[in-house]
């Protein structure tokens, strides 16, 4: 799915948090998107997954505008996303955690669990939801804990848990905000390798990310994004020379220090 | 004694049944409701406007958990508009509006003075069923719990917004979930109406929803069978107070009353201080590895 904001625009009170923000993340490749605390990056996820009404834009998915959706019709359709603190459900194993995300499916309706015409297909929904959420454990390296509440996880582990929650839907569009901060690096090659697979099914992917090593390996367009305006875009290479970036959010050291 | 123990089985296991319909919907489902008395309220009611109206009984039967479902739905709707705590002050209010009306409309089911004369069922009788019934509530709340649903409404406790995240509509669940609590509980009324004989305003007040709630917690909240551990456990309390010396004298039937009500208060605080999650805990659905 091809993801296309358009001039979007959000104010809180006298504050203008986006300003004219438009931005395009293909499907099949990984679109990173960088700035500065408090330039508008998770602003810009709250508005395009409905969970923050925009002033102006538009959101279009496979030019199809998005406009007035609620959150879950949006993830519904496919819109999927993480946040930056992750959310996942403490109270409940990881594997409840991982079986529960995807769609619908034939258990999740009231009067179909207790109707004997369905038992058939409800057992067998259990056993694909299960057997996905064991693999997909195994790929995140959690296994573990697969019987563990969420609750007994590290931070890192958690943000590990919610990117899987999110990749259990199977998204055609998946918004990632900070997938790999408080991650140590052999997870962090994991998480890689799993958006990678997906980028290379086609699915549209765009990350938050303040790593630039990550940055440089996974994506192949970056905006960067400053006080609620695109500042820069082009493949990470291109925007770590630039001289505006680097004063707005790398910093001069960066260069010195040939951090990439 | 065993007469008195045959009786407080039957209202341990009528507050058993309201204990259920609780922890699906706050124990499961984190839904605050403080309108337990109001589905109990409707349940009772509709035994009670038919004897009131000499109808055959068993329309009251019929009609008291689909009332009960409605009631459901009643409450289930302010969900979209109100935060969750606005909602659980007003599920209260709801409680207190539906008694209000009963009370000051004589037509309805005799007012302040209520009906009288329901046809007792001996507990001998009652308990069997209410026992059945239990049964089939519990097997049927631990098949909802295990279930792609009882997941579903889950994640609506721990975190709403996950639950949009995913897809989700929590309304839809809430609904569910309100729907089957008030038709339970409306059962656990009925039950209490023909164990009472009496259908009045004072039956149905808000002490009841505080006695749930304490049954529920003492339990172990997110356990079923916990429900039933908390109802029993709370209903010997009160039995059991019965039967305390009186002290030369010492104590009057008030002072009984209240006594009855701070060991209550007591056992509530003792749960929350030394074990939170109460006596029985919520149980882990596990699973095994696949081969």
């Amino acid at each position: 799915m091809l993801l296309s904001i358009d001039r979007i625009v959000k104010r809180f009170g006298a504050v203008t948090v986006l300003g004219g923000v438009s931005l395009v993340a293909a499907p099949a490749a990984v679109t990173g998107l960088i700035g500065p605390n408090g330039s508008g990056k998770t602003t810009l996820f709250d508005v395009i997954t409905g969970f923050v009404a925009k002033d102006a834009g538009r959101v279009l998915l496979d030019g199809v505008p998005l406009d007035g959706a609620r959150p879950h019709e949006l993830a519904h359709r496919g819109l999927i996303r993480t946040f930056q603190v992750p959310r996942v459900a403490r109270r409940m194993t990881l594997l409840e955690n991982l079986m529960v995300a995807p769609a619908r499916g034939e258990g999740e309706s009231i009067l179909r669990l207790f109707s004997p015409f369905h038992a058939q297909r409800i057992r067998q929904d259990e056993h694909d939801r299960l057997e996905r959420a064991w693999r997909l454990l195994a790929a995140l390296g959690l296994e573990r804990h697969a019987n563990d509440l969420a609750e007994v996880l590290s931070g890192g582990e958690m943000k590990l848990l919610s990117i899987g929650i999110a990749l259990m839907t199977d998204p055609n569009t998946l918004l990632l905000d900070e997938p790999t901060a408080g991650v140590n690096p052999v997870l962090i090659e994991r998480i890689l390798k799993v958006l990678a697979a997906g980028r290379d099914e086609g699915r549209t992917t765009l990350i938050i990310e303040h790593n630039i090593a990550v940055i440089s390996e996974i994506c192949d367009t970056v905006y960067v994004l400053d006080v609620g305006e695109i500042i820069a875009s082009g493949s990470p290479s291109e925007v770590r020379r630039d001289e505006r970036v680097i004063a707005a959010y790398l910093g001069r050291r960066h260069r010195e220090r040939k951090l990439v | 004694m065993t007469g008195v123990l045959v009786e407080a089985l039957t209202l341990a296991a009528i507050y058993a049944v309201l204990t259920l319909s609780l922890n699906l919907q706050y124990g499961l489902t984190g839904l605050l409701n403080f309108g337990v008395s109001f589905f109990f309220a409707v349940g009772g009611y509709a035994v009670g406007v038919v004897h009131f109206h000499h109808w055959s009984p068993w329309i009251g039967i019929v009609a008291a958990p689909v009332a009960g479902a409605i009631a459901g739905i009643l409450l289930a709707i302010p969900t979209k508009r109100l935060d969750d705590h606005y909602w659980a002050l007003m599920t209260l209010g709801v409680a207190a509006l539906f008694l209000a009306i009963m009370n000051n409309n004589p037509r309805i089911a005799g007012g302040d003075l209520g009906t009288y004369g329901i046809l007792r069922i001996e507990p001998a009788r009652l308990l069997p069923i209410l026992a059945g019934v239990i049964a089939v509530v519990v097997v049927a709340f631990e098949r909802i719990r295990r279930s792609q649903f009882g997941r579903v409404i889950r994640v609506a406790r721990e975190d709403p917004i996950l639950l949009a995240a995913i897809g989700r509509d929590l309304f839809r669940f809430r609904l569910s979930v309100l729907m089957i609590g008030g038709a339970v509980a409306a059962v656990g009324g009925v039950a209490l109406a023909y164990w009472l004989t009496i259908v009045a305003p004072p039956v149905f007040s808000l002490d009841q929803t505080v006695i749930v709630w304490a049954m529920m917690i003492v339990g172990g909240r997110g356990n079923n069978y916990g429900s039933l551990v908390g109802a029993l456990l709370l209903e010997a309390i009160f039995i059991g107070t019965r039967f305390l010396p009186d002290f030369g004298g010492l104590l009057t039937g008030t002072d009984y009353a209240l006594l009855r009500i701070l060991i209550v208060g007591a056992s509530l605080v003792l749960v929350l201080m030394v074990r939170r999650e109460g006596v029985v805990r919520e149980s882990k659905v596990r699973y095994a590895p696949l081969d």
